[in-house]
């Protein structure tokens, strides 16, 4: 970020001294509101960020969609159905061809740059020139990364913000009153709706549940009694190991 | 720990007391319950063959005691002999087994149900004593009481019951 940014700290505004009295303090000049250069200046970047977010998403989307290759057709294709599938091919392969040519021949155009080599003086003076643009290169990725993280963290909350809006717009009770109640529950056959429950096995099941909860908080309320009994009585007998209930592993 | 996980833990350790003396309690309830549904069963028989007024046998209070303790001691037996449980066992989660875990005999459960049945009060009583929470029938029979029920998995709080189709 340059120092001419309107977001970038500005100077403290201070009064300077006059001899014999007594230094001022500094007073810092409050921001003024963002102009439309600036508002411009943060929608492009925060829609350089989304782009970029689109992106990685479309990219991750088409890496995780199958090929169907492994899918034998139902039937073998005709010439005619196999026409425009031989043209896109064609296509690829003749991209791949002039790409590859141009390849080798950037390469080799570079490579004889390099055994031919260039004055020193040359050299020297593109030097700058590649020092700038590897800075702009470098200011462009750091860039990108903070609009990409602005981006990622305003699209939520404007997402958020605008589903609110669009629910706190609706007059529930009006869209409920316009629904037909009446009609849809007069096409319901309730009889045969329950007769498909069964209502006997719920009633069963839902008691036998109730009973053995019941019949198992017995039991643990008897365990509990048994434990509290024991320690009485062997308090009262002064006992100080505690009793044996494991029983001898059988022989 | 809750109290289903100690439950869970003490499984095949000594019952104590309590549970013991619920179990007995409800063995007794229902043989009791049985001998007067017998009882029943009898004098309904002598109404619709004896051309008798339908009433209860009048076996007197010694009879009547002797009956029941009889009727107790078969079935005492003939529970521990075969699964080791009776109907209070069942309820309370209980189970008579030998002290190397095997199960009774017939005549080692006959001699156990006369001795609990005859001296039931020293008999159960010693159980808060003694070290293993063993009886004075467990010490003669060298016999024991284990927990052993399953307990279930507590339902879940939010779990909502689910409308089941025809079966």
């Amino acid at each position: 970020m340059s120092a001419t940014s309107p977001s970038a700290p500005r100077a403290p505004h201070t009064q300077p001294a006059t001899p014999g009295t007594p230094a001022r303090v500094a007073v810092p000049v409050p921001a003024g509101p963002p102009a439309v250069t600036d508002v411009l200046r943060h929608t492009f970047n925060v829609g350089m960020g989304a782009l970029g977010l689109a992106r990685h998403a479309l990219g991750a989307t088409l890496a995780r969609t199958t090929t169907t290759s492994a899918i034998a057709p139902p039937t073998p294709p005709t010439a005619a159905d196999l026409l425009p599938g031989a043209l896109v091919g064609l296509g690829i392969l003749v991209e791949r061809r002039v790409r590859s040519v141009g390849g080798a021949a950037v390469q080799g155009a570079t490579g004889m740059a390099r055994s031919i080599g260039m004055p020193e003086g040359l050299q020297r003076a593109l030097r700058p020139v590649e020092d700038a643009l590897w800075n702009w290169n470098e200011v462009a990725r750091r860039e990108q990364a903070r609009n990409r993280a602005e981006a990622s963290a305003l699209v939520p909350a404007l997402v958020q913000q605008t589903a609110e809006n669009v629910v706190s717009q609706l007059d529930f009770e009006r869209l409920v009153r316009r629904i037909p109640v009446a009609d849809i529950v007069s096409q319901v056959d309730v009889e045969a709706v329950v007769a498909r429950i069964d209502l006997g096995g719920v009633i069963r099941e839902s008691t036998m549940s109730v009973g053995s909860e019941a019949v198992d908080a017995l039991r643990e309320q008897g365990m509990a009694l048994d434990a509290w009994g024991a320690r009485v009585v062997d308090r009262v007998l002064f006992r100080r190991r505690p009793r044996q209930l494991e029983l001898r592993p059988r022989s | 720990m809750t109290e289903r996980e100690r439950a869970r833990a003490l499984q095949g350790t000594r019952a104590g007391f309590v549970s013991r003396v619920a179990a007995a309690s409800v063995d007794v309830l229902v043989v009791f319950l049985g001998l007067l549904a017998g009882e029943g069963v009898f004098a309904a028989a002598r109404f619709v063959i004896g051309d008798e007024p339908f009433e209860y046998p009048d076996l007197g209070s010694t009879a009547n005691s002797s009956l029941l303790v009889l009727l107790l001691v078969v079935v005492l037996a003939i529970a521990w002999s075969g699964s080791g449980r009776t109907l209070g066992n069942q309820l309370v989660g209980l189970r008579v087994i030998r002290e190397d875990g095997s199960r009774l005999s017939w005549l080692r459960s006959a001699v156990r149900a006369l001795i609990v049945v005859a001296f039931h009060v020293v008999a159960m009583g010693w159980i808060l004593v003694s070290r293993k929470n063993a009886g004075l029938h467990d010490l003669v029979c060298r016999t024991t009481v284990v927990y052993d029920w399953h307990p279930r998995e507590a339902p879940p709080a939010t779990a909502g019951a689910e409308s089941r189709g025809p079966r």
